[in-house]
């Protein structure tokens, strides 16, 4: 611990570096600092940069080879994201690169590992993906990067419900066409949809391979008008074919949790938990709260709506879809995250240093994490202990945490646990208020749903 | 086995940027024989 990080190091000519506070700075080349400095003078760049998105860079005069960039307060990565932001973050790309053909020039990458959210706003952080184009090239030099990283994915997700997760985490650049192809059926392959990006690449790679050089390479247009109006074309499909695959029903186990809660005694514990929240929010006006287990997240829009800066993190997709549409149709400050806790984003890339894992970037980082009806399900489906559940809990927040403990009587414990329900008869408020409080003290609990459940709101302990 | 990744993707770029071009070319060209017939027409009158 207590050293500074090379969290990305594939572009020769800047490597960035990630140190302990959190601040990252860009170690260039001489010939990067050329390159930047025109980047730089960019109208595209310089235009994102006012709107706030694209990554600010402070220049020190002493040392021009270093760039600093401010700290985006979560850092999130692709395979935690809703179907709609990955989308979202695709679109974005080409839009800059849309804005950046305008000019002559184009971006070299098109990873979704060059986009981070600032809530639900998409920020463009490689400052040094622009590249001058050559003039009369047709197309993009990224296009088959995009269709593996950001296109596939999302057909394969949308088409045939594979999770996102589990191609993107598994895979860095993405799924190669003649990965997908054999995942599509039959018929499906006679898709429009998936044609242009899934089956004539892996047709073309079959029987058009020739020899050890690449095979193809972007020919010239007639004129520099041409190819531009080509380009443009080409980028205009894409963004065509990717506006299409937005989410298609969103139902899950989970997703109607909300619906289910309006009914009977249902709606009384809603409301109470709700004012609960309302009041410490309005006393403590914590700045950044965590809500674990956030479904479609009700709760986090109450704390956004007060002024807290939100990350949400559920690990139902679709609630995960939802609560992304509404973070940006209302414009709330929300970062919602599709991931299990049960099994947290690990540290991935060469040496496990190019992202961080879920349980890194979450330490003391929070004034207040919430744990609405959670615990219940990490005991039963997930098998982990009580007291390393509120230890977890202690480890993310700063200031203050709220549990709700639950009755292994209530209907929602005994419709997890099943027949497996005398196993948690322990589950007592007593042995609940004794787990917290060895992190944590006790400042206010409130009984609900007659007495089947109770909040309580709990003050970090000092760290020993 | 030699892997060429995203040889398959590019080589559908160049297609659909030789059949863009192509329509290009086309679109311009009946425009110039449209103004040809027009302009015949014109002088005719």
């Amino acid at each position: 611990m207590g050293e500074n990080r090379n969290i990305s190091f594939r572009d020769p000519d800047g490597k960035l570096e990630l140190t302990e506070d959190g601040t990252v700075y860009r170690h260039l080349t001489p010939s990067g600092v050329i390159r930047f400095l025109q980047i730089r003078a960019l109208k595209t760049v310089q235009s994102l940069q006012g709107s706030g998105n694209w990554i600010d860079c402070q220049t020190h005069p002493q040392e021009p080879t270093r760039l600093e960039h401010p700290r985006i307060f979560f850092p999130s990565y692709p395979y935690e994201w809703a179907q709609g932001m990955l989308r979202a973050a695709g679109l974005f790309t080409i839009n800059v690169n849309r804005l950046l053909l305008s000019e002559g020039w184009e971006l070299k990458d098109a990873s979704p590992y060059n986009i981070l959210f600032r809530g639900v706003k998409p920020i463009f952080v490689d400052h040094l993906s622009p590249v001058l184009r050559s003039a009369r090239q047709m197309g993009w030099s990224a296009y088959g990067q995009f269709q593996r990283t950001f296109h596939i994915p999302l057909l394969l997700n949308h088409r045939n419900r594979i999770p996102l997760p589990w191609m993107l985490l598994a895979h860095r650049d993405g799924v190669q066409p003649e990965t997908a192809f054999p995942l599509l059926s039959a018929l499906g392959r006679f898709h429009p949809s998936v044609i242009a990006p899934i089956v004539m690449p892996t047709l073309l790679h079959r029987y058009c391979r020739v020899g050890p050089t690449p095979s193809f390479s972007l020919k010239a247009g007639e004129s520099e008008e041409d190819a531009g109006i080509v380009t443009n074309r080409i980028l205009r499909g894409m963004s065509r074919s990717l506006n299409t695959l937005a989410a298609k029903s969103l139902t899950s186990p989970w997703s109607g949790y909300d619906e289910v809660l309006t009914d009977k005694d249902g709606h009384q514990e809603n409301l109470a938990k709700e004012n609960f929240l309302k009041q410490v929010l309005s006393e403590f006006r914590p700045k950044t709260m965590l809500d674990l287990g956030c479904n479609r997240g009700k709760y986090s829009r109450i704390a956004a709506l007060m002024g807290s800066t939100c990350v949400s993190i559920d690990s139902d997709p679709e609630c995960i879809e939802r609560l992304y549409q509404q973070s940006v149709t209302e414009n709330l400050d929300i970062l919602p995250l599709q991931v299990d806790l049960g099994l947290p984003s690990p540290a991935l890339g060469w040496d496990n240093t190019e992202t961080l894992s879920l349980i890194e970037r979450m330490k003391g980082k929070f004034d207040l994490t919430l744990v609405y009806a959670l615990i219940h399900h990490l005991l039963v489906r997930e098998r982990i202990p009580l007291d390393a559940v509120v230890q977890f809990v202690a480890s993310t927040t700063t200031g203050i945490a709220i549990f709700e403990w639950v009755d292994p009587g209530d209907f929602q414990f005994k419709r997890i646990a099943g027949p497996s329900i005398e196993l948690y008869k322990w589950m007592t408020p007593f042995v609940f208020r004794k787990a917290l409080e060895k992190y944590f003290s006790i400042e206010r609990e409130s009984t609900i749903q007659g007495g089947t459940r109770i909040l309580y709101l709990c003050q970090r302990r000092p760290r020993a | 086995m030699y892997i060429d990744p995203g040889a398959g993707a590019m080589g559908v770029q160049i297609l659909i940027a030789g059949i863009l071009a192509t329509l290009l070319t086309f679109k311009r060209n009946l425009w110039k024989i449209l103004q040809n017939i027009r302009n015949f027409f014109k002088l005719g009158a």
